[in-house]
């Protein structure tokens, strides 16, 4: 494989996590423009456990991904009575804040000769992890590849389970779900707070992956992509958000000669997507046709 | 037992019903009817919490009701259907029981008979009006309610359907559960209930 | 006197966010729909006006006009492309992204005919005066006067015309609306076009403030409307000036006195504050309140 497609599959499996965090959001209906606070969360975490603190790579990134549960949960008990525009409006408020702060933070070092540390606009530099291993970019590749998938399966065996069944309802008709007798604030906790962890794992791989971190990667830009992906890949089945990530970076970016005008075809296509899958293209409805054809329980 | 004691609500300064009383005992099957805006489906509403009253207390048993959440009291065992269907459009009846596979089959039989077998794996807007508010029946039934309130269940059938719909209610609704049938048509009640109730504009509940 | 001075400044400068907070509430109240968009929209209309400009020399007025009618136009194209095609609950989110998609597409648009980066905007109004010790930028108080102007139009339209009504009617209930035989389409189509036409007033009065144009200025005057909109409270036409102000005051307080850094991180935890406090905004907690029961309604 030549080293560009690597590059282009590795961004793949990572903008992966965070548009899987926005699906479980979506799921329990809500719209969130803060993911990617979770995303740059999981990224600084890392960066400040693995090269202050001299943590292994492994508590490093689950430190991290606790970090973001913990933030997530607490940012879903705060907005716990908003909805629709007000929790995506204090999301991305939440999520500005967050960049904002790391512009200002500053704490650099020198470590082994190499500036590193947190040093506002300029950066977090030289997370030296892939190279200290001796890590190539197809080795870094398999080792997302992995963590994407473990988690996929996941969520494919969650999906199974009544959790994701009644979450389901919650986000679709809370009134239903009500008078079934389901409780739906600590599925909209929980889902939320899962969400930020998804997304913190993928930004501390990003962060291992790019060595440098900086504020402004994490800004909304990146939080309305990675729901613009989830949208347009379904929300039926967990596969959706990466056929969304696939879409945008896979296909705009290897065609190459399209690259100058990437957006405006972008852009159009998933206006017209949407209006002929206004559910994204692996829709709930689509998931439960596969299903009727597959899974026949014998009713 | 459900009890409403001197209930109240108003909406915008007007008055749907004040001092509403009644009691509905384990087992009864009762029709209420009466005109618009008399306030049926908001008695409903109050009963399983979507709505609060202004006053008055409404106990279940020796609960007390005022101030429960809906699932809550949905827990409870009050359970209810919707005036317009409730099911996803996107999932197949099978998956819209929300209950554990196991009731499912446990219950196989019943849902077999009641006529929906054929539908189980379709989806909302390939199946018939009836199909669909028998399985919303049945969705609450599986949910194993107490008391079950029906917001006009046979809105829109057809004579026939509404005989057929009738001999499913008789059939396969348990008689320790206490069924609440609101309607403005008559013919159902008269069918299945065994009281009926009538709600007029600021007076009391009529015990027909 | 400095606080004095620098809240007049906040005001003055306030009074754009203003104008864009009341296209956005004008949206939002009528159509419930946040049109991503719409900061992109004017930056293309204002980008192919001086495009246009530099080929023709259509002169100020020119540039005035021409920024309205395709600001209107291309609100037209977002919604027959982003909104007209979906409806219902879910809608809303999926337009939201659409006109997200639309929004790059737009900025996109925008930076082929803005290839320097940055281009002058023409600015028709002399500089400033001094009121005894205060320096007051007299494009800037008329800005603040257009602001107020235009509020009372938009408050004509929507509460004494006809077409008000049916936008009001839409707003209130879009499917009884079509039953009574309301043209929900054309309504909708005219609730954009009109915001259309007031963001490029505000636009167009911004820029030649500003005197530049930059390819920010799309991203920036989405953000910018929606965080007053939501400061001010949702919908309310009082709260959308309120929030604007509001807004102006705290930012230029802010640079004023713990540094220009600061003003993003203090708008947004305020956002944030008032959000988890007072949801319904500074004014708007009455419309709040209605729309919860109107969704509420079984």
């Amino acid at each position: 494989m030549s080293l560009y497609l690597i590059t282009v599959l590795t961004n793949i499996c990572l903008f992966s996590f965070i548009a899987l965090s926005a699906y479980l959001i979506l799921i329990v209906g809500e719209v969130s423009f803060g993911q990617q606070a979770f995303f740059g969360i999981g990224a600084y975490s890392l960066a400040i456990f693995f090269v202050y603190f001299d943590f292994s790579i492994i508590s490093s990134i689950f430190f991290g991904m606790l970090i973001c549960f913990c933030l997530a949960l607490f940012l879903s008990l705060l907005t716990i009575k908003l909805s629709g525009l007000y929790f995506a409006m204090a999301t991305l408020a939440f999520a500005e804040v967050f960049r904002l702060s790391m512009n200002l933070v500053r704490f650099p070092i020198e470590k082994e000769g190499r500036a590193t540390g947190l040093n506002g606009p300029e950066g977090f530099e030289n997370i030296r992890w892939i190279f200290e291993n001796n890590i190539d970019p197809l080795g870094f590749f398999y080792i997302t590849l992995i963590t994407l998938t473990i988690l996929v399966i996941s969520l494919f065996i969650l999906e199974r389970s009544f959790i994701m069944k009644n979450a389901r309802i919650v986000g679709k008709d809370i009134i239903l779900a009500q008078s079934l007798g389901i409780r739906p604030r600590p599925y909209r906790v929980f889902f939320i707070g899962t969400a930020g962890a998804i997304s913190g794992l993928g930004g501390a791989l990003f962060a291992l992956a790019n060595t440098y971190i900086e504020p402004a990667m994490f800004g909304m830009m990146l939080g309305v992509h990675s729901l613009a992906y989830t949208i347009i890949g379904g929300l039926g089945l967990p596969i959706g958000p990466l056929l969304g990530v696939f879409i945008d970076i896979g296909l705009l970016e290897s065609i190459r000669f399209l690259s100058e005008y990437r957006m405006i075809i972008f852009g159009g296509l998933v206006a017209i997507i949407l209006i002929f899958y206004p559910e994204g293209i692996i829709s709930p409805r689509i998931a439960s046709r596969i299903k009727r054809l597959f899974f026949n329980k014998g009713l | 037992m459900l009890e409403f004691k001197s209930v109240g609500k108003s909406f915008g300064g007007i008055n749907i019903f004040e001092n509403l009383n009644f009691q509905l005992k384990k087992g009864e099957w009762v029709g209420l009817t009466g005109g618009n805006g008399t306030g049926k489906s908001t008695l409903i509403n109050i009963a399983t919490g979507f709505q609060l009253p202004d006053e008055g207390k409404v106990n279940l048993g020796n609960v007390s009701l005022l101030g429960l959440k809906p699932w809550q009291i949905a827990r409870l065992g009050v359970k209810r259907n919707f005036q317009s269907v409730r099911l996803s459009e996107s999932l197949i009846l099978r998956d819209q029981f929300f209950v554990p596979d196991k009731k499912i089959f446990d219950n196989l039989e019943m849902i077999q008979a009641s006529g929906i077998k054929g539908f189980l794996n379709r989806f909302p807007s390939e199946c018939p009006l009836p199909i669909l508010r028998k399985m919303e029946v049945l969705r609450a039934l599986l949910h194993s309610p107490s008391i079950l309130f029906l917001d006009e269940p046979s809105a829109g059938f057809s004579q026939e359907e509404l005989h057929e719909f009738s001999q499913f209610l008789i059939t396969y609704v348990p008689s320790s559960i206490s069924l609440v049938i609101v309607e403005h048509r008559t013919e159902l009640m008269q069918l299945v209930c065994t009281k009926s109730w009538g709600l007029f504009l600021n007076e009391p509940l009529r015990i027909m | 006197m400095e606080f004095l001075q620098t809240c007049i400044d906040g005001l003055l400068f306030g009074s754009a966010y203003s104008l864009l907070a009341l296209s956005f509430s004008l949206l939002f109240g009528v159509m419930k729909r946040i049109n991503l968009a719409f900061g992109s929209t004017l930056l293309l209309s204002a980008v192919f006006s001086l495009w246009i400009d530099s080929l023709f020399s259509i002169g100020i007025f020119g540039i005035f006009f021409l920024m309205i009618a395709s600001s209107a136009l291309i609100n037209i194209y977002v919604e027959k492309l982003c909104f007209y095609p979906h409806s219902g609950k879910y809608g809303a989110t999926v337009s939201m992204i659409s006109s997200f998609a639309i929004w790059m597409q737009l900025d996109e648009m925008s930076s082929f005919l803005l290839p320097d980066r940055t281009a002058s905007f023409p600015s028709f109004l002399p500089d400033s005066f001094f009121l005894k010790d205060l320096f007051i930028r007299i494009d800037q108080l008329f800005l603040f006067l257009i602001a107020v102007f235009m509020t009372s139009i938009f408050f004509y339209v929507l509460y004494k015309t006809n077409y008000g009504l049916l936008l009001r009617g839409v707003s209130f209930d879009g499917e009884l609306a079509k039953k009574l035989g309301v043209n929900s389409g054309k309504i909708s189509s005219f609730a954009f076009a009109f915001s259309g036409i007031f963001g490029a007033i505000a636009a167009f009065l911004i820029l030649s403030t500003e005197s530049q144009v930059t390819p920010f200025f799309g991203f920036w005057c989405t953000l910018k409307g929606l965080v007053a909109m939501m400061l001010g409270g949702i919908g309310s036409l009082p709260g959308a000036i309120i929030g604007g102000l509001f807004l102006g005051l705290v930012e230029s307080n802010v640079i004023n006195y713990l540094g220009a850094e600061y003003r993003d991180i203090c708008t947004y935890l305020i956002l944030l504050f008032i959000l988890v406090v007072k949801p319904g905004g500074i004014m708007g907690s009455a419309l709040l309140r209605d729309e919860r029961a109107a969704s509420e309604r079984i």
